[in-house]
């Protein structure tokens, strides 16, 4: 293995994790690895600042483009080249690591890249027995340097659902169950990317699932709000603008008054970035809601 | 001393010194170490231990051996296609065809039709609302639309396969996988839930002050302090508010989230990773 530059003792345990989860375990901060040089957020001395809100907190300003796609583009996937794909493995386990290095590295589709290498890596493995808010930790941090960064794999099992909130708000873009995991399914998975499909296990999506329908009756009602991100009163307005009504015709619909309906379309195309009531329409149906 | 009737049979158990003498130390440590053998092999969860499992937030991968036949119902969009399927899935022991009348004790509800419309949704909600218990769906059909998906969402429990590609063989799989708490989903869709999922994070929850379990952080702060086992005057002094502070963010708490007290609502937010 190619891996000279490699300190000996690099080990997941030291990867670096979100400042904000390493004090509210209240532990030490870890002494850096050269993962962390490549952040080039932690100071000088290595150490990574301590403060203490109850969730890892997102970097401010920096949104994550989502690699799971927008309106009109599906999964993002990794581009259509002809060239080998090129990975990075972490692990817990050294001896793992080492050993999927080297059976990776000996696939012609597939190049291994020391982890020094990760912003320039087009795929990141992470393979661990069990899922811990560690590893959890590491994904954010891997796709935190996105957009140019790697897609990240996760062999293991996502057990916890607040773990599979954050990984999937982290972008990670495929998951394979640890259990009866084989080289050939996580070639499969690299190469599922490149064609851009997004693989989660079944029980995964259950999980998904089942939170996003308890948010919706839990969190987003009694807001008012809904899973598309409109309002339920912008809803009534913008079924009604379907049907052909004006404004006018809408407030004495729905006993608002002129300004009222005018406000609250207004609102909406303005939070959503939709530039006109027709855009508005059409977005309105193509989430569903209408 | 062990009792010469329990002389440790593995290597590994005979390299510990046992300190209880007792034959039911050396029992146990045999099991924990045939444990940790046969932890390669796959997992099997109970369906109950899988339920207890999942109550506490764990998504427990169960295995489909040694259960009892799913009782399936199947709906058609024409009565040859039904038939067929119906008189293959009688060949298959792990799946119980239920007739027209008593598709009320349905578990899974196989529905297979050409296009995945409006229609299919509104009687596949039917099914659901006159079903003993709500079962889950197999939907077969092909191009579903991602303004669709949210009603397939809504509808509980839904598998969705092409009906171009589908064989019968994964069609079974697809219906024990329902029965075990696994979905099957078309890309767009689950790309669909993971955007989703995103924006509640981002453009809900967290302008609201909300985490993920649906809490705000003061909420979360009481929580964490009830869990300690402290009563609303001493978190009062901790936090620096009155009493009937601490008492409003705990009545908020159960009331939003349909919960029934304080000890279920502690049980939720660590449940939901909150605390």
């Amino acid at each position: 293995m190619s891996d000279g530059n490699r300190p000996p003792q690099r080990h997941m345990a030291d990867a670096p994790r979100t400042a904000d989860e390493a004090a509210a375990k209240g532990e030490t901060p870890r002494p850096m690895t050269e993962t962390a040089a490549i952040a080039g957020d932690r100071d000088a001395a290595g150490n990574t600042p301590v403060s203490a809100p109850h969730r890892p907190a997102r970097p401010s300003g920096v949104e994550h483009p989502s690699p799971y796609g927008s309106d009109e583009v599906s999964f993002r996937g990794l581009d259509r080249e002809s060239r080998p794909v090129s990975v990075v493995v972490f692990s817990d386990d050294f001896l793992l690591e080492q050993g999927a290095s080297a059976y990776l590295g000996v696939h012609p589709e597939v190049e291994v890249l020391p982890s020094g290498m990760l912003p320039e890596a087009q795929v990141a493995l992470v393979i661990v027995d069990v899922v811990t808010d560690e590893t959890i930790g590491l994904i954010e941090y891997i796709t935190s340097l996105a957009p140019a960064g790697p897609l990240t794999i996760l062999i293991g099992d996502l057990l916890y659902r607040h773990h599979v909130l954050r990984a999937i708000d982290a972008g990670l873009a495929g998951v394979i169950p640890r259990r009866g995991a084989a080289f050939e399914h996580v070639l499969a998975a690299i190469m599922g990317l490149r064609k851009g499909s997004l693989r989660l296990p079944g029980e995964v999506l259950a999980s998904m699932k089942s939170w996003l329908n308890s948010m919706e009756s839990q969190a987003l009602e009694p807001l008012g709000l809904t899973l598309s991100g409109l309002h339920k009163r912008e809803i009534e307005v913008i079924r009604l603008l379907a049907e052909g009504l004006s404004t006018r015709e809408i407030a004495e619909q729905l006993n608002y008054s002129e300004r009222t309906v005018k406000n609250i379309i207004h609102g909406t195309l303005s939070r959503l970035n939709l530039r006109n009531r027709v855009q508005a329409v059409a977005f309105a149906i193509r989430s569903g809601v209408l | 001393m062990c009792p010469r009737a329990c002389q440790p049979t593995t290597a590994a158990a005979r390299s510990v010194r046992c300190n209880w003498g007792s034959t039911r130390f050396i029992r146990v440590l045999s099991t924990v170490l045939t444990m940790n053998a046969a932890r390669t092999l796959v997992r099997v969860a109970p369906a109950q231990h899988r339920r207890a499992m999942a109550d506490l937030g764990v998504v427990v991968p169960a295995s489909s051996t040694a259960q009892a036949p799913v009782q399936v119902a199947v709906i058609a969009g024409d009565p040859i296609t039904g038939q067929g399927v119906a008189t293959y899935l009688a060949t298959r022991p792990e799946i119980l065809v239920l007739e027209a009348d008593r598709q009320q004790h349905a578990q899974v509800v196989l529905v297979i039709v050409d296009v995945i419309s409006e229609e299919t949704f509104r009687t596949m909600r039917v099914l659901a609302d006159s079903a003993d218990e709500k079962p889950g769906f197999v939907l077969i059909g092909d191009d579903l639309r991602e303004n669709q998906v949210p009603r397939v969402v809504s509808l509980g429990m839904v598998s969705v396969l092409s009906r171009r590609t589908a064989d019968f063989d994964q069609v079974v799989q697809a219906v024990l996988n329902l029965r075990d708490g696994r979905l099957e989903l078309p890309g767009n869709a689950v790309s669909w839930l993971a955007e989703r999922l995103r924006n509640i994070q981002r453009k809900v929850l967290e302008p609201n002050g909300l985490c993920a379990a649906g809490m705000t952080e003061r909420e979360v702060e009481v929580l964490a302090m009830l869990a300690d086992g402290l009563d609303t005057a001493e978190i009062a002094k901790r936090l620096n508010y009155s009493e009937r502070t601490v008492k409003n963010a705990i009545y908020a708490v159960i009331s939003r989230l349909n919960l029934r007290n304080r000890a279920h609502a502690v049980a939720y937010a660590i449940r939901n990773g909150a605390i």
